[in-house]
């Protein structure tokens, strides 16, 4: 197996100009060693990755598969040993894979792409195949044909080394989609948007990284809406990323036709090692439920629970992401200053006003104050408002459960405010 | 007659001089079976901390990969005492809890004070679905998609589920989603629903009574019925203390840990 192997992406000229860029972050998944050749070819330097990926056909394989996942147009593709080798086999046609010479020597002049004018001096020498230019002696063919055009050939012998300039993937990913038709459905931006995670992918395949977050923008003529994705550690997974677009997606009604996409991520990090991790599976999966509930529900919806220091019952709870391992630490440290008496499992949001019948609060019949009270008094600090001055008792109801009522002291008046369960 | 194999293993361990004739000799041998003792298969279980409980559910146990209904109108029946020791225990062993949909706030302090480690209970309240089950129109669509996602990823190993207005179909989908996972899962419904099909093989209705006691009456389980509910300790009025509070429910539990 040949020390370097340069796979060559080249599409069709009966086809849209293809988007370079995203397609050479797409192909960061593949290596992260690579080079625009436009306008219409990508070179991929495979020589270290092709037993990754199983040998020449196994990996032209996968990229077509790859690519036919994406819809997107399907390339030519060749492999050789340099890159202006690979990029002419795929122009002139003949055998896709080979890193002999004779198989060059064999491709027509006219099929390949030339600097300007070469083709003309090429009939008028009557050269036709590439092996025929190669055998002209050196100096002569400098001066008929070009020292440009000679040292694409030299280059392509691999008899001169072929500098090219490898492609920097950006520090900060940011592509654009145009969609073939403004998008009316959720559906249709589905499918663009599959594009650019995959680009996404390729991206932080190629950095060798991940990132927690990426933003869909959906630009329509003037306005922009914003999608945000977040996940619940940096990952290079997007099928994570997809997994949340898609319920944000079908949550999300169009008031207008969407007529290009854009996801940009930022901040990429490096990623964990794997090994030695024993719950790596773990937080991915635990991970993963909360990740699509947050996307659904919202944060509003979905929390963990801490205590915090505060005399009043109802701020005595606070809510914490549900997300990280960070805010979990957080959780099981922080308050419990606040000593409690026996207090419920469960609180109203807003104190129930409750009758009273003779001298008795009444709920559904009357309740039977079994211990208390328990003074609470504090807040005075934070405002007429917050000022809480509450006898606190644990009351039986008719049914026997146990409620927790209190006494206002300032408003009077009873109120149930908990349930002990 | 029984075949002659089987008459040879039962005459190995039972000897037949008088033994096998007296009613207590019959019922002590294994290929007598008495029809008010469940088969009981081999379920997965986790204990729920009460002996008294434990002994008649079947396995043992409260039931992994199964939908259990929990029974009874409004907060404060007990619920959170009743499954405060299996929680605590799969906590303890590094798993986790999704409540979706408890009817009313979580009181931190009270459920720290209990010995819950809120960093494995993740709360999921839905205002909208609340405001839209309050107009009588269902809203607990995203509650149960909650519950299935959750109990699909396998990542909790405990989902409770409030629901004021379940139909069939919906405990139906919870129960096919509780099969496939390792959780356990539990259902809280209103009282009334007792007379409804359910496809949860484990039923259980709660009562406070007066005493302080929890009955819980077994409303259907696999095996024979039971008539009489099973008393729990549940609340005492010495029970000011923490400490005190402690031993009310969790001392099952602790006798457990202690004998194995």
């Amino acid at each position: 197996m040949p020390g370097k192997a340069w796979l060559a992406l080249l599409w069709p000229t009966a086809r849209a100009l293809p988007e370079l860029e995203r397609l050479a972050c797409w192909a960061g998944r593949f290596t992260p060693h690579l080079a625009l050749a436009p306008p219409r070819a990508l070179l991929l330097e495979v020589g270290s990755t092709l037993r990754l990926f199983g040998g020449e056909t196994a990996l032209c394989r996968r990229v077509r598969q790859d690519l036919q996942k994406e819809d997107e147009v399907l390339p030519v593709l060749a492999l050789a040993g340099t890159p202006q080798a690979a990029l002419w086999l795929a122009e002139g046609g003949g055998p896709l894979v080979s890193f002999s010479a004779d198989a060059l020597d064999a491709l027509p002049l006219q099929r390949l792409s030339w600097p300007a004018g070469c083709l003309e001096r090429f009939a008028a020498c009557g050269l036709r195949r590439l092996g025929a230019l190669r055998q002209l002696p050196r100096g002569e063919a400098m001066q008929r044909i070009g020292v440009a055009a000679m040292s694409c050939v030299a280059r392509a012998y691999g008899e001169e080394p072929d500098l090219r300039v490898e492609f920097v993937f950006p520090p900060r990913f940011c592509q654009r989609l145009d969609l073939p038709a403004p998008a009316v459905s959720t559906e249709a931006l589905r499918f663009g948007a599959h594009r650019l995670l995959a680009a996404l992918g390729g991206w932080l395949a190629g950095r060798r990284q991940g990132v927690r977050r990426c933003v869909f923008g959906l630009l329509r003529h003037a306005a922009r809406d914003e999608l945000e994705l977040t996940c619940s550690a940096a990952t290079a997974d997007v099928t994570r990323f997809e997994r949340l677009l898609h319920e944000r997606l079908a949550r999300l009604t169009l008031t207008a036709p969407v007529g290009t996409l854009e996801l940009s991520a930022d901040a990429p990090e490096a990623l964990p090692a794997l090994q030695g991790d024993l719950f790596a599976a773990d937080a991915v999966e635990e991970g993963g439920l909360i990740e699509r509930l947050l996307a659904r529900l919202g944060e509003a919806a979905v929390y963990r629970l801490a205590p915090q220091a505060d005399h009043r019952p109802e701020a005595a709870t606070r809510k914490v992401s549900a997300i990280g391992t960070a805010s979990r630490r957080m959780a099981a440290d922080t308050g419990g200053d606040v000593a409690v008496g026996r207090h419920p499992f469960w609180l109203l949001e807003h104190p129930l006003p409750l009758e009273e019948r003779h001298g008795q609060p009444w709920l559904r019949g009357p309740l039977l104050l079994l211990s208390g009270p328990e003074r609470i008094e504090s807040g005075w600090w934070q405002g007429e408002a917050n000022d809480v001055r509450r006898d606190y008792f644990i009351a039986r109801t008719a049914d026997a459960r146990r409620a927790w009522v209190f006494r206002d002291l300032g408003a009077s008046g009873w109120f149930l405010h908990g349930w002990f369960a | 007659m029984r075949p002659a194999g089987a008459r040879e293993t039962a005459g190995e361990r039972w000897p037949r001089n008088g033994e096998g004739t007296t009613l207590a000799g019959l019922l002590a041998r294994p290929d007598i079976r008495l029809g008010s003792t469940y088969s009981a298969p081999a379920l997965p279980t986790v204990a729920s901390g009460f002996a008294a409980l434990d002994a008649v559910l079947p396995g043992g146990g409260w039931p992994r990969a199964a939908l259990t209904e929990l029974l009874f109108d409004g907060p404060g029946c007990g619920e959170v005492s009743l499954l405060r020791p299996a929680l605590r225990q799969l906590s303890l062993s590094g798993g986790w809890a999704l409540l979706v949909d408890p009817p009313l706030q979580l009181h931190a302090p009270a459920w720290t004070k209990a010995g819950f480690d809120l960093a494995h209970l993740v709360v999921v309240r839905l205002a909208a679905a609340q405001t839209a089950r309050r107009a009588g129109s269902g809203g607990s669509h995203e509650a149960l998609w909650a519950a299935e996602q959750a109990l699909a990823s396998g990542a909790p190993q405990a989902v409770l589920v409030w629901a004021a207005s379940t139909d069939a179909r919906a405990v139906r989908r919870l129960q096919v989603a509780a099969a496939g996972s390792e959780a356990l899962a539990f259902l809280c419904r209103p009282w009334r629903a007792r007379h409804e099909a359910s496809a949860a093989p484990l039923r259980l209705g709660l009562q406070v009574e007066p005493q302080g006691r929890l009955a819980v009456h077994l409303v259907k389980r696999r095996g024979p019925p039971l008539a009489m509910p099973v008393y729990l300790p549940w609340w005492s009025d010495e029970g000011e203390e923490g400490d005190a509070r402690e031993g009310l429910v969790g001392a099952p539990l602790a006798d457990r840990a202690r004998a194995a």
